[in-house]
């Protein structure tokens, strides 16, 4: 029989280094049902013990997603027992997750992680008396020794249902309270597995989470536990809910003075992460500490290790497999509009993505030892202020560092926004953040029509990106993403050596992410794509691209790009094409202008002016991200009414922008 | 007197957390009940948001919040 783990600890406590080292490669990640919170869950290597990984939490209440989730899990899907990691250096806050987990009256076994940390202060922690007086069984670990670890296979198979005295540590008459609602909680209110203790707690707060979640609650009782509230809250003047954070937390700093030893007063003293904090927060010198690191990141990424990746992935698909996939179809004896679909619809298509794979993966290396080691959250905490004045938050930062190597991971990223408001709001500017797919199309133009100052027109495209995304926050937090404002309220975590482990699987996760939906998604689109720039409607092969439906499209809609500077069919085709992705928009003009890379220069000089050009290069920077992105953000946002929004706002900003430069430029050039 | 009217390095006892239902839960699930000891270590580059220490963590939260955070 399959026995079945939750695995819950607070933000920062080493919970998901502890879950790859338990699940390693064995894990899976998948969605909760219904919301877009990230669900992993995995095996213990050579056991039958599965673990699901819950969200990181300080508290089960019902006041975000991630709690909601974790609370719903343990009340519903009823898992065989709880792991529940407790980071040794922050043991009161820590505890209190613990507390109302206990509180449910499920087994529990928990994990005291980050000892070393402890013991490197010269302190410890009296694991037996801490045991005793949670009724529990203890592992401890820490990021040096993993071996206590391997005994978690033997203890879950035990009976871990915790010997501790529930509610001790509330007031007589909170208890008394409790007592009185459960005895009234008949055994049809209780679905199986219930604690009849626990609702009575939730009928005293009148958590609304749970009292919905669980119908057919008696209203004699639901009216019952509103007069015991009352009741309560008038004796001390305060919120219920507090009244218990209050007296959960009375008894947590006392079992914190009984069970850790500090004997030379180390507690107080100031830690490493402190003295470093003198420095990477200091008022002055943080900023360019940060601008460093990000520099080198972005120069790692992007010209040093992601050039030659990128040669070697031109090469691998360009040559060897293009070459490979021809000769094998003239092999067979393919048909030249077999080999043409395959080779430049699917190969050509599929493969201007699967070229930057491994330079995501190379920025994913950097970001995920930026959020490991504690160094994000303090971007987070530098960056809040400019954030704010543009209705976000500075975690929103994030999502937009990445998103200036490619969208698609950037809004994925946005998961680490608490609040709804900003996450939304995260998410439809992050494509304003110019991607690394857009490069290759500003090189070509500024080159062709700016020789000397291409530089700095490809540095202004970038700040009119920013600018942009900051403009359209402000907007958009008046005007649609009203809403409460995220209070933002982030933890300042130790620094920590990154674990390799979880940061190789981190990496492969979003590059394996990016494969799929290069097989799936873009796939489609290449198919497509190909078919009409190959066939007319009466579905007969054409030479001529000029005469496909590709064309046809293209000319149609051509007359809407004129007051832009460009009306030419050709144009409006590599618009389209640039949704399926934005370096198709360079193949797309050299393809249907029937020259080479080499002379495309040539061609468009002769089509464009250096404003129209501009404009050109604006209306991609802006314009709606690629297909990847698009159906990444209808699944984040898990709305097509919030997408279309997003998709149409981009555009819409992006045509009336490029028109503003053309029209406004024309008057002075 | 609140957290904003502290120095750099000194600390304050709470008293009551003058602010709304929701921010209230947050900051008291994550210790910051009264009665609890709070350190206000020092402001972000640009002003805005502070970080303080209570019960052996530090947290960043923005002055708006701060400055009804009432100590002793």
């Amino acid at each position: 029989m399959v026995t079945t783990y939750a695995l819950t600890g607070n933000p920062n406590s080493g919970k998901t280094t502890i879950f790859n080292e338990l699940t390693g490669s064995a894990q899976y990640v998948g969605n909760w049902s219904g919301v877009t919170v990230e669900k992993k869950e995995g095996n213990i290597k050579n056991t039958g013990v599965h673990i699901v990984d819950l969200p990181g939490i300080y508290s089960m209440s019902s006041s975000s997603i991630d709690e909601i989730i974790a609370m719903n899990y343990i009340v519903q899907d009823k898992p065989d027992g709880i792991l529940n990691v407790v980071s040794a250096s922050n043991l009161e806050r820590n505890l209190y997750l613990t507390l109302q987990i206990l509180e449910m009256n499920v087994p529990v076994v928990i994990i005291l992680n980050m000892m070393d940390e402890v013991k490197r202060r010269n302190m410890d922690v009296d694991i037996k008396k801490l045991g005793d007086i949670l009724g529990t069984k203890i592992i401890s670990t820490g990021s040096n020794d993993r071996s206590e670890l391997k005994k978690i296979k033997h203890i879950v198979d035990e009976d871990n249902k915790s010997t501790f005295e529930r509610f001790s540590y509330f007031s007589k008459d909170i208890t008394e309270a409790v007592d009185d609602i459960s005895k009234a909680v008949s055994k049809s209110d209780l679905e199986s597995g219930i604690d009849a203790k626990w609702l009575a707690l939730k009928i005293l707060e009148k958590d609304q989470e749970v009292l919905s979640a669980l119908k057919d609650i008696d209203e004699g009782l639901l009216k019952k536990g509103e007069e015991l509230k009352k009741e309560l809250e008038a004796k001390y003047n305060e919120d219920i809910t507090h009244l218990l954070a209050k007296q959960r937390y009375a008894f947590l700093s006392l079992t914190a003075k009984k069970v850790i030893k500090d004997t030379e007063g180390n507690l107080e003293r100031e830690t490493l992460t402190e003295k470093l904090d003198k420095y990477l927060t200091h008022r002055i010198l943080s900023i360019p500490i940060f601008l460093g690191i990000m520099w080198l990141i972005y120069y790692i990424t992007i010209t040093g290790l992601g050039d030659m990746t990128i040669g070697f992935m031109e090469w691998l698909i360009g040559d060897f497999i293009t070459g490979a996939a021809e000769s094998g179809l003239a092999w067979i004896g393919a048909s030249e509009m077999v080999e043409s679909l395959v080779v430049d619809g699917i190969i050509g298509g599929v493969g201007a993505v699967l070229v930057f794979v491994p330079q995501i993966m190379i920025l994913f290396f950097f970001i995920s030892i930026l959020e490991d080691s504690g160094y994000m959250a303090r971007i987070a905490f530098m960056m809040d202020r400019v954030f704010k004045k543009f209705g976000l938050s500075g975690k929103s930062i994030i999502p937009m560092l990445v998103g200036s190597g490619c969208s698609v991971p950037g809004i994925m990223a946005t998961r680490t926004l608490e609040n709804e408001r900003d996450r939304k709001l995260t998410i439809i500017l992050t494509p304003f953040i110019s991607c690394g797919a857009k490069m290759p199309v500003y090189l070509l133009f500024a080159s062709a029509f700016f020789a000397s100052s291409a530089h700095w027109v490809v540095f202004s495209l970038y700040v009119l990106g920013i600018g942009i995304a900051m403009a359209s926050g402000m907007l958009l937090s008046k005007l649609r993403y009203k809403g409460e404002e995220s209070g933002f309220l982030l933890e300042l975590p130790p620094y920590r050596i990154p674990a390799l482990k979880s940061v190789a699987i981190h990496m492969w996760d979003k590059g394996k992410d990016f494969l799929i939906r290069a097989g799936t998604v873009i796939f489609a689109a290449s198919v497509i794509l190909w078919f009409a720039q190959s066939f007319d409607f009466s579905f007969s092969h054409v030479a001529d691209p000029s005469l496909s439906i590709l064309a046809l499209f293209g000319k149609a809609i051509a007359p809407v790009f004129i007051p832009l500077g460009f009306g030419d069919w050709i144009t409006s085709v590599a618009f389209i094409t640039g949704f399926a992705a934005k370096e198709i928009v360079i193949s797309t003009l050299s393809v249907l202008h029937g020259v080479g890379e080499g002379a495309l220069v040539t061609s468009l000089r002769g089509l464009y002016t250096p404003l129209s050009a501009y404009s050109f290069m604006v209306f991609i920077l802006l314009a709606s991200p690629c297909f990847a992105a698009i159906s990444v953000m209808k699944k984040e946002l898990n709305s097509w009414k919030e997408t279309g929004f997003a998709v149409l706002y981009q555009t819409g900003t992006a045509y009336l922008m490029a028109m503003a430069v053309y029209q406004i430029g024309s008057l002075f050039f | 007197m609140t957290i904003i009217d502290l120095k750099p390095g000194q600390s304050g006892e709470i008293l009551e957390l003058e602010l709304d239902r929701k921010m209230k839960n947050k900051l008291m699930e994550m210790g910051m009940t009264p009665g609890t000891s709070v350190k206000f270590v020092r402001t972000a580059p640009l002003g805005d948001p502070i970080n303080i220490k209570v019960r052996g963590f530090n947290l960043g939260i923005r002055r708006a919040v701060a400055q009804n955070i009432i100590l002793k």
